[in-house]
């Protein structure tokens, strides 16, 4: 220990979006680390893809006869109703998964005991979150491959291959906007106690006016006009046409364009509300309370 | 740059709380001044320590200096570093260690928690692992060092909550309480690693164990109440208030008490009978000189003296002389 | 689905009944812990509201995809393979049952997630009286949240999805719900028992409530299920119980013959969950306590 000052100072050089981006990497890999160590979480993450479609496939089943709905093709052009379904519900557990996960991040620190304990580290306040969000990409990514590939095999689902480009592209969109709901929710929970219960209402509400399962024509007119504020219904529909028209899919470009536009907003927002929450936080001094 | 490590000029902290019942209804809104003007400077590589009872605001203290919680005026500089407007810097030179074992994840093992905890602090995967064995290696933990963090016992727990804090080398140390609920032979050798390994370090410690803060510190700040009520070396802290000895004296066979409490000097005679032996317990503005006429005149009475001893005042005396308080209530 | 974060205050127990005998079930502590439960729950009357608007949420999506899918010949198809005209009056009463189903799996894993984070699991479980009677009170009082918020869910979805039902068939179904309400209690002494040896509240609780979702025909009659995920379904008390449930509400009409037959089979199943779930649990207990890992969720 006689170089003390020289270690210190050469990691105090280390700075930038680079060194970020590593206790990014390093936060994405000790949530893995802690989901593995519980002996049931491997079973759960490998299910989980599915236990939310097969619900929908079983209720879809009830009300159509065969594979195909003549309505569903009159209003989205899609008469696969188990593709079209099977699709929206393997994103919708990329988003769910996302905005629960990255979400509740500081929350579960809290609960653990660490939250301050990384508060006190030179790490960027924003990095907790979307480090964790990368952990939630990796994490959701896995199971939206694992979901969509179990649907060709076992529901006969086809997917077009050229369209994995844009749907990659329109999934990095929409995971950047959901960042900013991801800072508003993160707020909600660090600040309020009861706060769970909005992102529970939040998420469902995000769900709702999306169309995961079914075409937004269902909806009465005032939540269609709501839906298209929201980044995750034109990626719903930009991500199926994707993988099922391939790169012809209509309205791609709208629908991306118009998701750039709403990410920015989002982005604003959230990171707004997530500073001056975590300002007033510290003010009260209520890091390790809840 | 300055000379001072740590310097806190007029720090004040209000904490405003409001009690809710329901989501709506805001039942009471409270003030707490937890700290009230506070000037307090650390020159490097000294360990200085902050004494108080319990709510006196030493880990509010702690807490702004590690950027945790934001002061209400009032500024304080780490190693010429503003921990409001420079706060990223001053969290890459300080390790906090909060003595509370839940501040690791006890579902990663001891090495993952430090390599992981040395990633945030910028370290490389490599310098990470190297660091993290480093320090299990001398926090003895190695045997140890792969098992999770939820099968160890407490006090191991402990080391790894403390290794935590030293993983990127940092020069300024903040230590709220780190020895609190260790059993006493650990908290002993943690005391021990303090003074003798981390002589280079600047080091601000809470506490509210006495002898901690008097075997530890180069100078020891008495806070009550979020005003610093007293700084100095442990000696002279108890020199201030030394206005008076205590002779503790120890008897076969009962002293006449108020011809003792006649002679000119005493302040105050007190006998306590144990098994048969008499504790005398005398004080005087100056013990040393009315020692002999005491002795004397209790060989005149024909009783023998077994032990005899002048005992300086404890800092727990100092802190009750300037506060009216007790540290240890 | 949901996260609850359960105030867990029941470690106070300790202090004061310690005078009470030590039995394999104490009605009185449960009663005990029943009463205190609501007593914290009715100041907060807000949660309890605002869980009968939740799953609203939940199961617009579904009503929206059948529709979406059926469209007009939909109900058509519907009724054929169900024998129900209306497939969102069909929905609706499904969930107002599955509310208690869902409340029992995650009122359970709940209190167990919160004595994870607090680390009190212990002293709780030291505490001198039966596990069981303190996880039996703590159901109870979660039922008599669950009925206000199922009745709030039931009230909007009516206003909501301009759907109705019979109430002329009242005792019957009341009669009904409790049955399945004290079955599904022994189904949480089970769940109860898999937590402590699992120590993963969350994802336990996620897995079952996905799959007993998924058997239970809350959203479309158990005709389109496989075989085998038929007989499996009709282990759940709830099936038998919407079952019984849709028919008085949506047909009106009370035929004594099926209702008893349906009651008998509630009956058994609450036996055999009470069995099972107070075998698995005890074994549990067992299992963890010869390994010390009581506290190390
Ligand atoms: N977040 C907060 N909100 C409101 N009041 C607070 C908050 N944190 C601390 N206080 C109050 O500030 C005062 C100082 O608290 P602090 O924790 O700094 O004391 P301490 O000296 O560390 O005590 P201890 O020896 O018990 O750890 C106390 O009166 C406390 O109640
Ligand atoms: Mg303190």
């Amino acid at each position: 220990m006689d170089n003390d000052e020289s270690f210190n100072e050469r990691l105090m050089s280390r700075r930038g979006w680079r060194s970020e981006f590593r206790a990014a990497w390093a936060l994405s890999i000790k949530t893995w680390q802690i989901e593995l160590s519980y002996p049931l979480s491997i079973l759960w993450f490998i299910l989980m893809p599915f236990l939310w479609l097969i619900p929908m496939v079983l209720a879809g089943s009830a009300v159509s006869s065969g594979a195909n709905s003549a309505s569903l093709a009159d209003m989205t052009g899609i008469s696969d109703w188990i593709t079209y379904v099977a699709i929206g519900t393997a994103l919708m557990g990329l988003i769910i998964s996302t905005l629960w996960g990255t979400g509740m991040t500081l929350r579960r620190e809290q609960n653990v005991g660490t939250l301050e304990t990384l508060f006190t580290t030179p790490v960027g306040r924003t990095t907790f979150i979307w480090g964790n969000g990368l952990h939630n990409i990796q994490h959701g990514g896995l199971g939206v491959i694992l979901q969509l590939g179990a649907s060709i095999l076992i529901f006969g689902v086809t997917i077009n291959a050229w369209g994995i480009f844009p749907a990659l592209a329109v999934v990095a969109l929409l995971v950047i906007g959901m960042q900013g709901v991801v800072y508003a929710v993160a707020s909600i929970v660090l600040v309020a106690k009861q706060g769970w219960m909005l992102v529970e209402f939040l998420g469902s509400t995000l769900v709702l006016l999306a169309p995961l399962s079914y075409p937004l024509a269902v909806l009465p007119p005032l939540l269609q006009m709501a839906a298209a504020g929201s980044p995750l219904s034109w990626g719903a529909d930009a991500f199926r046409n994707s993988l099922v028209f391939g790169l012809a899919a209509p309205g791609l470009i709208q629908s991306m364009l118009m998701m750039l536009l709403l990410d920015a907003v989002y982005l604003l927002v959230g990171g707004i509300v997530y500073k001056t929450t975590h300002r007033w936080v510290r003010s009260r001094g209520a890091l390790a309370q809840f | 740059m300055t000379k001072s490590a740590i310097e806190i000029k007029n720090l004040t902290k209000v904490f405003i709380s409001t009690r809710r019942r329901a989501i709506i209804v805001p039942v009471e809104r409270k003030r707490v001044e937890a700290l009230k003007s506070v000037d307090l400077d650390i020159p490097r590589g000294r360990l200085y320590g902050l004494l108080g009872p319990n709510g006196a605001g030493k880990t509010t203290l702690i807490k702004i200096l590690a950027t945790l919680v934001l002061p209400t005026s009032g500024t304080a500089n780490i190693m010429g570093y503003d921990v409001l407007g420079d706060s990223s810097y001053v969290r890459a030179i300080i390790g906090v260690c909060q003595g509370n074992e839940r501040s690791i994840y006890w579902k990663l093992s001891a090495r993952e928690n430090l390599v992981f905890f040395g990633r945030l602090y910028r370290l490389t995967q490599s310098e990470a692992k190297e660091r993290a064995d480093e320090l299990l290696g001398r926090m003895d933990l190695l045997e140890k060092a792969d098992e999770k963090a939820e099968n160890l016992s407490h006090g191991m727990r402990m080391k790894i909550v403390f290794a935590r804090a030293l993983i990127h080398d940092p020069p300024i140390l903040l230590l709220d309480e780190p020895t609190q609920g260790l059993d006493p032979t650990f908290a002993t050798d943690l005391r021990q690693y303090v003074r003798d390994k981390l002589k280079d370090k600047t080091i601000l410690l809470t506490t509210h164990y006495m002898h901690e803060a008097d075997m530890l510190c180069d100078r020891i700040a008495l806070i009550n109440e979020g005003e610093i009520k007293s700084l100095g070396t442990p000696h002279e802290l108890k020199e201030r208030v030394r206005d008076y000895d205590s002779l503790h004296i120890t008897l076969r066979g009962a002293p006449h008490l108020e011809k003792i409490r006649a002679i000119d000097d005493v302040l105050a005679a007190t006998v306590r009978e144990r098994n048969g032996v008499h504790e005398l317990v005398v004080t005087a503005h100056d013990g040393y000189d009315l020692t002999r006429r005491l002795l004397n005149m209790l060989h005149d009475q024909g009783i023998r003296v077994e032990q005899f001893e002048v005992k300086e005042p404890t800092l727990d005396d100092v802190f009750l002389q300037l506060t009216g308080r007790r540290i240890e209530d | 689905m949901t996260v609850v974060e359960t105030t867990g205050d029941e470690g106070d127990l300790s202090a004061d009944h310690t005078e009470f005998k030590v039995r394999s079930l104490d009605w009185s502590i449960s009663k005990l812990i029943a009463l205190k439960n609501l007593r914290i729950a009715l100041r907060y009357p807000a949660n309890i509201i605002v869980w009968g608007i939740i799953p609203l949420l939940w199961i617009a999506p579904y009503l929206l995809m059948m529709t979406a899918i059926g469209g007009s010949a939909g109900n058509t198809y519907f009724s054929e393979i169900s024998g129900f005209d209306d497939f969102i009056r069909f929905v609706v009463i499904g969930w107002f049952v599955y509310m208690y189903v869902d409340n029992s799996i995650w009122g359970i894993g709940n209190t167990f997630r919160w004595e994870q984070f607090s680390g009190t699991l212990e002293p709780l479980f030291l505490a001198p009286v039966p596990r069981i009677s303190i996880l039996l009170g703590g159901a109870f009082s979660d039922s008599v949240q669950t009925t206000i918020s199922a009745l709030v869910l039931l009230a909007f979805s009516c206003l909501l999805f301009g759907v109705t039902y019979s109430v002329t068939m009242i005792l019957p179904v009341i009669i009904v719900l409790l049955l399945m309400l004290f079955a599904l209690f022994g189904f949480g002494f089970m769940l109860a028992g898999l937590i402590i040896v699992f120590k993963d509240p969350s994802v336990l609780t996620e897995l079952v409530d996905a799959v007993v979702f998924t058997v239970t025909p809350v959203n479309y009659p158990i005709e389109v299920l496989p075989k085998y995920a038929q007989v499996l379904s009709y282990l759940m008390p709830a099936t038998l119980a919407i079952g019984i449930i849709r028919e008085l509400t949506m047909t009106a009409s009370f035929e004594p013959g099926s209702y008893l037959l349906g009651v008998l089979g509630l009956l058994s199943l609450l036996a055999l969950f009470w069995a099972v779930g107070l075998a698995v649990f005890r074994y549990a207990e067992h299992w963890t306590k010869e390994r010390g890992s009581m506290g190390g969720f």
